[in-house]
């Protein structure tokens, strides 16, 4: 027979597939090792639930709605799941969000521009991003939307600055009745966040974003593509 | 450290010292816990005045019950607490409605449970659990840690059979002692 094998290995899954499946082969003729992992099998079994449990990223499902930072309810992380499994599939329509250095013109007296397209989430509107170098140590960033569906008179759209990867929020303010908006944004705010996101929102005194995203567009200020 | 009963046992006869072990034990796995329903900002809070509870329902304590269940049970009255006196200010309608009900009830249980293995191996002795710690709650593989510790490998495994083994036997006393096995 064999060498008994590693059975701590073996239930971590620190084994190699052959060694795996050898260890396996050894169990089947070894009543000495099958009642060895009996006994390290529950305990594994605790500890790894243990582990998973209080090792888990707390989820920020509440926190205070007053801070500028607003990490997204459950609802609202699982609706944005639905949407951008939707916005993927506008991507794969050919609508792709893209970021452009501005005109490709030699640099002239005209500030650096970055623009970038606004993609609809569901439905068929759409929109640009425009930002220019503001006033010391910030950006002016103008959106403009089209198409987007009436806002019902309880109802508003809101420009927020998103980072997809954190799901982390900033509140940019209301868009005006003919779906555009400006704002001076300090640029160390602007680069702690990657996308903008407009959502449609219900003037019921809930700062927090809706469930509702309509458009999207992801850009980056330190490394512009040109195109 | 004895197992969570007898510490409930103590805490029960009102032994001030019951509340400092039942800290040092089931604290950090509160704390987790509470971070998942309030935020780290409040955790710590919400942490104390559990505990303050704890103590004063202590005489409440019956030894029937699993002492983490019992433990686990008030944090997650106090974390509802929480998040009903916020909802003024916020509308966490979400975080409340994971929080209570069924969901809620299975979601305490599971870090109780959780918390009872972390407090288990408390009771190894150092190099056996700091074994199984590196093991299963920093993930490392048994060559990490030998790495890590800088200890032959054979030593390693053989610490780490042995505190899980030893962890097994603990863990099913102490379910017996909770009248679960």
């Amino acid at each position: 027979m064999s060498a008994h094998p590693d059975l701590l290995a073996l239930l971590r899954g620190e084994l190699s597939n052959p060694l795996a499946a050898e260890a396996g082969g050894h169990l089947d003729g070894c009543p000495d090792c099958r009642s060895e992992l009996a006994e390290l099998a529950t305990a594994n079994a605790m500890l790894s639930r243990s582990a998973r449990t209080l090792t888990a990223r707390p989820a920020p499902v509440a926190v205070p709605a007053l801070t500028p930072r607003l990490p997204l309810r459950p609802r609202q992380r699982r609706a944005l799941g639905l949407l951008a499994a939707a916005a993927a599939v506008v991507a794969i329509a050919g609508a792709a969000t893209f970021v452009t250095r501005g005109s490709g013109e030699p640099a002239g007296p005209q500030p650096p521009q970055v623009s970038a397209t606004l993609a609809p989430v569901e439905g068929a509107a759409g929109g640009r991003v425009l930002m220019t170098t503001g006033p010391a140590g910030s950006t002016d960033m103008t959106i403009s939307t089209r198409d987007l569906p009436r806002a019902h008179r309880d109802q508003f759209y809101e420009a927020w600055l998103l980072d997809p990867a954190t799901q982390k929020m900033l509140p940019l303010g209301a868009l005006g009745p003919s779906g555009r908006a400006s704002f001076e944004i300090d640029d160390r705010l602007l680069g702690r966040y990657s996308a903008v996101d407009v959502s449609l929102e219900a003037d019921d005194g809930d700062p927090q974003h809706s469930v509702t995203s309509v458009l999207r567009a992801s850009y980056d200020v330190q490394h512009p593509t040109t195109s | 450290m004895e197992s969570g009963q007898a510490i409930g046992l103590r805490l029960a006869r009102r032994e001030e010292s019951a509340l400092e072990d039942a800290y040092a034990a089931y604290g950090p796995s509160l704390l987790a816990y509470l971070r998942r329903y309030v935020g780290p900002d409040e955790a710590e809070d919400v942490l104390q005045r559990t505990f303050l509870d704890v103590w004063r329902h202590s005489s409440g304590y019956q030894p029937a019950h699993r002492f983490s269940t019992w433990l686990f049970t008030i944090a997650h009255r106090r974390a509802v607490d929480t998040l009903r006196a916020r909802r003024h200010r916020v509308v966490d309608v979400e975080a409340a409605r994971d929080l209570v009900g069924e969901d809620g009830r299975e979601t305490a249980e599971r870090y109780a449970e959780a918390a009872e293995v972390r407090a288990a191996l408390a009771r190894l002795p150092e190099h056996e659990r700091e074994a199984l710690e590196l093991t299963y709650y920093a993930g490392l593989t048994q060559r990490e840690i030998a790495a890590h510790l800088d200890v032959p490998i054979g030593t390693v495994k053989a610490r780490t059979s042995r505190a899980t083994r030893r962890l097994g036997a603990l863990m099913r006393d102490e379910l017996r002692a909770g009248g679960v096995a």
